[in-house]
């Protein structure tokens, strides 16, 4: 039974990793298929492994409910408002007296209703608030007190005026004519873009590449069952 | 705007403002309305389970076409499951060894092909593309060499590397300075978009009347 | 207590209600800056534009309603630029909550171009995996998706007749809240060589760069002003012939630059106070 819980997912782990890695090196219609079934399972597998997600949740608020724990209200107001939105896409409805059409899918029903009038709005909300906090912590906290703090600074500065309409407008009329031809003084826009496409793009592209290079060593180390964080805990 | 319109604007109105009220401080309505975001998230994404995941990949697959094999990915579905349930949470360990392992297998060489190797190339190409090319791609292949070494720790900075990874921290410091405007950014954008909302449909579409 | 004290130590209520203000009242009443595109959003929309009538694009809405204000304007501005060049879009989304705000463009955009499901367009809906949808469409697109979001078999539909797979596809447009552009760009740009174009939220904008420097997306558009310029383009080009109206990201411009003004000069003013105190203090502790 150990041999189950510990040494067959590792085997299992390596088989998996070492075919579909050689795979990509073995270009034939054979492999294709395989691939496509890899990935026709997986689809099916990450369905139920979000349900999980969902399941837990769940669980953690109807416990909550039952030991009557501090807030357990506000876990009656999740579930109630879970089993409507559920059943409003999962039963054949037919509300057509009120004006609501059936079908999960129909723009006119009520599960589409809910989502529109309730579900956006309040998610969006949720992380629009943080544009005040981003505001008062660039007020309060942001501070020049070194050399590369200045240049990050500096950098946020020129992106938050050059990338926003007036920036063009703050600067477009500042020339000066040099041999017969205009010069913009200070080209925002062309400053803006350089940054952006030069060094940003160095500097990330310097990043991603240690990045990649990790991803690939953190992979070899799953496939050859040194890392095994993904079996979790227990024996 | 029919009478359901209206109903609705007025409830995400309140729920947009109740939100909001997180700003002053966190509150019993702020409270209920971060509850009912998650109970009505968590109801559209079992929707979203049965009718994009189960029906289509499993249910048609096995009952409609035949195809037996689509029962091999829902058992391992379900052993998944199991592991809320302490004494079979071992079982979702094959589960999860199928397909990282496969992920990470297939992911090393098409990340190597499609991504290292790309963006590598791009940053040895050669002088070729006039004065001003030529200096940016100076100023990029300084960049990511600044950068690596910066993130190399095997060797300590001081004397020459240390001078060499000061030049990496300084492009590493233009683009989170970068990043920072672009968040920033973001985030207004989103406000910009609730407040669009407030006014255009719920003051003056609905309170109003205008457009309606 | 002097201004530079009370710089100091304000009251985080007031920036939060200067901000409210700075947001809404340019709504109210627009100054209507003009939106000059870059060649980043230029570099997706001259892509498209080029693109001969009859040209699949494939559209990947993976974005939620967090990132609407930011990203559901360029998917409509995208359909509409579809729709109008007799483009046939494939829209699917990545992105669990996608759906519901995919389908409400998409159809928006059906019912004024007057176009057909499963034979001018077709949404394909949502699938898990991510990786795994897109390796399962380099292969085939009807068996990754068997039925579209609508419950209706892929392989009888009309427009899946000569195209199977992505690089039957003559465009890719990724619209991504998060970070599948990187997936797309190396799990089907560029093993099948279809030119793709990336529109993405502001925070991750700046991490793409490397992609649109070394050519591996035609064009960039980050966050509002990114969907603004689109939105501004096609309006430039088609506004009069098909009745486009102002876009909601150009309209909030200007809220947007007063914001973004506001807290460059607040951390102008800020610092230079800080510098202020802290010379204050030093001279303090040399008389002391």
């Amino acid at each position: 039974m150990l041999f189950f819980k510990r040494q067959w997912p590792i085997i299992v782990a390596f088989v998996c990793g070492i075919v579909m890695w050689a795979r990509y090196y073995i270009p034939t219609e054979q492999s294709q298929t395989l691939q496509d079934e890899f990935v026709r399972w997986a689809r099916i597998l990450f369905g139920f492994a979000a349900m999980l997600g969902i399941l837990s949740l769940l669980h953690h608020h109807w416990n909550k409910i039952k030991f009557k724990r501090p807030g357990y209200g506000f876990s009656w107001i999740t579930l109630v408002a879970f089993v409507i939105m559920a059943l409003t896409g999962l039963l054949p409805i037919s509300w057509q007296w009120i004006g609501f059409a059936e079908s999960f899918r129909d723009l006119d029903g009520p599960h589409m209703y809910l989502f529109e009038y309730m579900f956006v709005p309040m998610q969006a909300t949720m992380f629009s608030v943080l544009a005040f906090f981003i505001a008062s912590a660039g007020f309060r906290a942001f501070r020049a007190r070194s050399v590369e703090a200045t240049a990050l600074l500096v950098a946020g500065c020129i992106i938050m005026i050059g990338r926003v309409p007036v920036g063009d407008l703050i600067t477009s009329g500042w020339t000066a004519s040099i041999g017969g031809t205009d010069y913009s003084i200070l080209p925002f826009a062309q400053v803006t873009d350089w940054l952006l496409n030069i060094p940003n793009a160095a500097a990330q592209r310097g990043i991603i590449l240690g990045v990649i290079l990790s991803q690939i060593a953190i992979a070899v180390r799953i496939i050859f069952g040194i890392e095994r964080t993904y079996m979790g805990g227990g024996d | 705007m029919t009478i359901g319109e209206i109903i609705g604007i007025w409830v995400a109105a309140g729920l947009t403002l109740m939100m909001f009220s997180f700003i002053y401080r966190d509150n019993a309505f702020f409270k209920l309305g971060e509850h009912l975001y998650l109970g009505i998230s968590v109801g559209y994404f079992v929707n979203i389970q049965y009718w994009q995941v189960l029906v289509p990949d499993v249910y048609r697959a096995i009952k409609v076409n035949h195809d037996f094999l689509a029962l091999i990915p829902s058992i391992l579905g379900i052993f998944i499951l199991l592991r809320l349930i302490p004494s079979l949470a071992w079982l979702s360990r094959m589960s999860f060894a199928f397909y990282i392992g496969g992920f990470a297998g297939l992911a090393i060489p098409n990340v190597l092909h499609g991504y290292f190797l790309p963006q590598l190339f791009e940053t040895l190409r050669p002088f070729d593309a006039g004065w001003a090319g030529n200096l940016n791609q100076l100023v990029i292949l300084l960049g990511v060499f600044t950068v690596i070494i910066f993130f190399f720790f095997s060797l300590e900075h001081k004397n020459v590397v240390g001078g060499i990874s000061r030049v990496g921290l300084f492009f590493i410091m233009v683009s989170f300075g970068a990043s920072f405007g672009y968040t920033v950014m973001a985030r207004i954008s989103l406000l910009v978009g609730r407040f669009q909302f407030l006014i255009d449909d719920w003051i003056m579409g609905v309170i109003f009347r205008q457009g309606g | 207590m002097d201004f530079v004290n009370t710089i100091l130590n304000l009251d985080r209520r007031v920036i939060y209600t200067i901000v409210g203000l700075l947001v809404a009242i340019p709504l109210i009443w627009p100054f209507s800056l003009p939106v000059i595109p870059t060649p980043e959003t230029r570099g997706i929309y001259n892509a498209m534009d080029a693109l001969p009538p009859g040209s699949h694009v494939m559209i990947a809405a993976d974005f939620d309603p967090a990132s609407k204000p930011e990203l559901l304007p360029m998917l409509e501005a995208l359909l509409a630029h579809c729709f109008i060049k007799d483009l046939k879009p494939h829209l699917l989304t990545l992105w669990p909550s996608g759906p519901g705000l995919a389908q409400q463009a998409i159809e928006r955009q059906a019912e004024k171009y007057g176009k057909e499901s499963g034979t001018d367009w077709c949404f394909l809906g949502f699938r898990y995996g991510t990786v795994a949808v897109i390796l399962g469409m380099t292969s085939s697109i009807t068996d990754t998706f068997v039925t579209d979001f609508y419950g209706k078999a892929t392989s009888s539909m009309p427009i899946y007749e000569r195209v199977s797979d992505i690089a039957d596809m003559d465009y890719l447009v990724d619209i991504a809240a998060g970070a599948t552009v990187e997936y797309w760009v190396v799990y089907a740009a560029e093993p099948e060589g279809v030119p793709m174009g990336a529109s993405c939220t502001a925070v991750s904008a700046t991490s793409y760069y490397p992609l649109l420097q070394a050519g591996q997306i035609t064009g960039l558009s980050g966050g509002m002003k990114g969907t603004a310029e689109y939105e501004v383009l096609l309006r430039e080009e088609y506004g009069q012939s098909f009745n486009i109206p102002t876009g909601d990201a150009t309209k909030g411009m200007d809220a947007q630059s007063a914001v973004h003004v506001f807290i460059v000069l607040s951390i102008i003013i800020a610092n230079i106070c800080y510098f202020i105190s802290l010379r204050r203090e030093r001279e303090e502790r040399r008389k002391a």
